[in-house]
């Protein structure tokens, strides 16, 4: 039962966190990290309002460091070809 | 793949598949209640609406799992993936509706917190028939939170693909756990043997399908037995085997290539499409770019770059030809980097 | 029909003719089997029992408390178990009231025969002092009988279905709130019996049976009669879980 009461508060406070940070990234923080966020629409901003609770220690991270464009993947062709490009230079 | 993020990039298709999914969610909860409450007239509208939202929100997962190797085995059917975004957040929300009726109705105005009581009033884990089976429905529905809310292309671009198919990969987790939900829950209860039936016939079809698609794709991402000549490029095949706009898809460098023919030239591209990781391959030349199948996603053949405004980029192949027969160099160039493509 | 020619992009606004029959086909195809399935779970759910809560119909009732061993309003020769609204047992609605006659607002909760109110708060009224005599207790014998621990309020109507797996957890955490254990089981003749659960000091045991509800249980123990309701007083010893 204690257990359970630990679970359940630490889940309200990470939300409960996540709540506030997330006010402030769909409105200023959003468009620091991504170029395409820049003057997008409120709907859009609501829309990714959940997420931003849910993941943002994530969003947090990149914002923090100041990364100003999204990262980009890797996969097998792309981690050669930076080898590649990098042993080239 | 829009230069500055909306809501929802809607279009005819994107309409059409919405309000079909809203008609379908429609009829079945009209059936369920509406039938339910003749033929059960003693249940009360809390229990009907409960088990509604629930069945239809099982019956939609099942239907979008299926889609995925169903699109992998008859192409043909991508109308059915194009949307399945939004028909995924439409399933989470009837899951939320059956859970949030049901922590209201089992778990609230009593002595302990609702969510503590789905954790501790019942603790027989030591047995498979009494097992907790509402807190596995808990953890299937944070799971499809999480997808739910983040569906919008925000969080492709800014988890990548990968971490975010990754990411959504976890719906079988909550399949699983929403299976087990239903068979320690209402099935301990419920005698009908149809029900069971009903579950299983659905298990074997998304099962089923999902071995069928990954037995035909395995022939695919077997090593390539191409010969490589003296330079290193690898001989994938004849130009002629390659359908006109179209591509044939090999395995080299440890990922799939994209290798189109079109208007007189052939060029090879990584087949991962930079938006959903689609499979470029499955496209087509569609105004001198190639098309990924699954969303539309473009990209310049010979440079493995989206036009502008998109600034979407996939790694290039050098690529030859001689005798007829294609080479692919299987060392990718960085991604957007233009490459003269081979003539024939 | 079949042209592999043919290439879906969403954003366009037709679909190619053929692919657009065959994607009008399977949506034609999903739409029976959402029909068929909500069909096969509508009819293949088993009947709901006849109890029923009066939801919104609120009335007076009148008669006679009693406390012990479940609080009770009795009148004439019969019983209303009494309990309180949401999860809650109605203890303190009636603390120091036994033998009183009172008046009290509530909605009416039956099943099979056996009737309770759920008590609207501040609803309790007493008239004047009633009858102390406690009603004789019928011994029935020492018994062992095969059932079920149901929270008795949700059981009676306030929920269909109000017991077994599904509603195991709602059943603890009702009795967890005072709410009176009811132990259902069958007789000789295969009809259902309810007897109140309770120790074999005849105190409450709703803490100790928190573990034990929604599941088939055989309990062997004391059965008697007060008046119109059934009792049964066991040692948790006596408690067997049936596989």
């Amino acid at each position: 039962m204690v257990f359970a009461h630990w679970v359940i508060n630490l889940a309200m406070a990470y939300a409960a966190l996540g709540f506030a940070f997330a006010i402030a990234f769909v409105f200023y923080g959003v468009g620091r990290i991504d170029p395409a966020a820049k003057g997008s629409p409120l709907m859009f901003r609501l829309l990714i309002f959940p997420g931003a609770v849910a993941l943002w220690p994530l969003l947090l991270n990149r914002w923090w460091s100041g990364h100003t464009s999204p990262p980009v993947e890797q996969n097998a062709h792309r981690k050669s070809a930076n080898s590649v490009k990098e042993a080239k230079s | 793949m829009s230069h500055v993020y909306t809501s929802v990039g809607w279009n005819r298709q994107k309409k059409i598949y919405d309000s079909t999914l809203a008609v379908g969610i429609a009829v079945y909860l009209g059936l369920f209640v509406g039938i339910g409450s003749v033929v059960h007239p003693n249940a009360t509208i809390e229990t009907l609406l409960i088990r509604g939202f629930g069945t239809c929100a099982l019956l939609m997962l099942h239907i979008i799992l299926s889609i995925g190797p169903l699109c992998r085995l008859v192409p043909r059917l991508l109308p059915l993936l194009y949307n399945r975004r939004h028909f995924g957040v439409m399933m989470f929300l009837m899951a939320l509706a059956h859970g949030a009726f049901s922590l209201i109705q089992f778990h609230a105005l009593g002595e302990l917190n609702p969510l503590v009581s789905v954790l501790v009033s019942n603790c027989r884990y030591d047995s498979l028939r009494n097992f907790p089976f509402q807190p596995l429905g808990l953890v299937a529905l944070l799971i499809l939170f999480l997808m739910a809310a983040t569906s919008h292309d925000f969080w492709l671009a800014n988890l990548t693909a990968p971490i975010w198919k990754r990411l959504h990969m976890l719906v079988y987790v909550a399949y699983g756990l929403i299976v087990a939900h239903v068979v320690l829950g209402v099935l301990q209860s419920e005698t009908n043997p149809l029900l069971a039936v009903t579950l299983g016939v659905g298990m074997v079809v998304v099962l089923g399908l999902h071995l069928l698609a990954a037995w035909r794709e395995r022939a695919l991402d077997a090593p390539s037995d191409a010969t490589s000549s003296a330079d290193g490029f690898v001989d994938v095949c004849a130009v002629e085997e390659i359908k006109l706009n179209c591509a044939k898809i090999v395995t080299l460098g440890g990922e799939r290539v994209a290798v189109f023919k079109y208007d007189g030239k052939v060029s090879a591209l990584s087949n991962v499409c930079q938006h959903q990781n689609g499979p470029l391959g499955e496209g087509r030349i569609i105004d001198g770019c190639v098309t990924c199948p699954w969303h539309g996603y473009q990209y310049l053949p010979d440079s493995g770059a989206s036009p502008p405004p998109f600034a979407e980029k996939v790694p290039t192949f050098n690529v030859k030809i001689v005798n007829g027969r294609v080479l692919v160099d299987p060392k990718p160039n960085a991604p957007g980097t233009r490459v003269e493509p081979a003539k024939f | 029909m079949q042209n592999d020619h043919e290439f879906y992009v969403g954003y366009l606004s037709k679909a190619p003719g053929g692919i657009a029959v065959l994607a009008r086909r399977a949506v034609i195809g999903l739409g029976l089997l959402t029909v068929l399935v909500a069909l096969v779970l509508v009819f293949a759910q088993q009947r709901f029992a006849a109890s029923f809560f009066e939801f919104g119909n609120v009335r007076e009732f009148q008669g006679i408390v009693r406390e012990w061993p479940v609080p009770l309003l009795v009148s004439g020769s019969t019983s209303k178990a009494l309990v309180a609204e949401g999860k809650h047992g109605a203890s303190s609605l009636v603390a120091g009231m036994d033998g009183l006659s009172i008046a009290l607002r509530g909605t009416l909760i039956h099943r099979d025969g056996l009737e309770m109110i759920e008590v609207a708060e501040n609803s309790v009224r007493v008239l004047g002092e009633a009858d102390r005599n406690v009603s004789a207790i019928e011994n029935l014998g020492t018994h062992t009988l095969v059932g079920e621990i149901v929270d008795s309020k949700c059981y009676l109507g306030v929920m269909n279905p109000g017991h077994t797996k599904p509603h195991r957890e709602c059943a603890a955490l009702c009795i967890r709130g005072g709410i009176p254990p009811l132990f259902v089981a069958r007789d000789a003749a295969n009809h259902s019996i309810h007897l109140w659960l309770m120790s074999e000091t005849g105190q409450p045991v709703n803490q100790q049976v928190l573990d034990f509800v929604a599941e088939p249980m055989e309990i062997t123990g004391q059965v008697s009669r007060i008046g119109d309701q059934m009792y049964f007083n066991a040692s948790l010893a006596a408690y067997k879980r049936l596989p």
